[in-house]
């Protein structure tokens, strides 16, 4: 397993994370921001009821892209190249592992990701099987409209 | 105005959110305000 690269920096005084990591050479960044890094309370107000989710503070939005992509302002766009089956076991075993390493150093209380296409949403429907009972997380999927949204809650969420 | 759908919204609502934190982390390198670790995850 390659090394992962953190870089810490803040948005408004608001500490953001990008963990850097590469798997069978494409290197992908996944990005940690507070909710309210990006957006006013107004707004969150707003995609929280439009979401039926209840919004806490110490909730962090997740984005997950190459860092190609990040690097030249072309955000969320598709990757040239496939990845084998065995690769994609591997970015989703990475993902689930910065997850539970995030929520270890920040006790959040909430993930929320929106997948960029269904292809995605399997992926994670998939992942959501396979690693939300492991880590005693529990994920409200297929949010909105196109059901591309998810809520992921850790056990530190404050009911 | 016929609104935007919900994930189309989201979708946009994230990208938005994408360019600001950009812009920020731009920032932070230029005024040497990112902090970076190397981090060796546990093999399970």
């Amino acid at each position: 397993m390659t090394n992962w690269i953190l870089q810490d920096f803040d948005v408004s005084a608001i500490p953001c994370q990008i963990i850097e990591f590469s798997v069978e050479g494409h290197v992908y960044i996944m990005l940690f921001n507070r909710v309210d890094a990006a957006r006013t309370q107004d707004v969150i107000s707003d995609k929280a009821n439009e979401l039926g989710i209840e919004y806490r503070e110490n909730s962090y939005e997740v984005k997950f892209d190459l860092k190609d992509n990040f690097d030249s302002d072309r955000f969320f766009e598709k990757p040239e190249a496939t990845m084998s089956v065995t690769g994609m076991r591997t970015l989703g075993s990475i993902i689930v592992d910065l997850l539970e390493f995030h929520y270890s150093n920040s006790n959040a209380e909430a993930y929320l990701c929106v997948a960029e296409s269904q292809k995605l949403r399997r992926f994670y429907d998939r992942l959501v099987k396979r690693y939300a009972e492991k880590l005693e997380f529990r994920v409200k999927k297929h949010l909105g409209d196109e059901g591309l949204g998810y809520e992921i809650t850790t056990p530190s969420y404050k009911s | 105005m016929k609104s935007l759908p919900q994930a189309t919204k989201a979708k946009t609502a994230k990208l938005e959110a994408m360019k600001k934190i950009k812009a920020a982390y731009g920032k932070a390198q230029k005024e040497g305000k990112v902090k970076s670790y190397l981090i060796s995850p546990i093999q399970a």
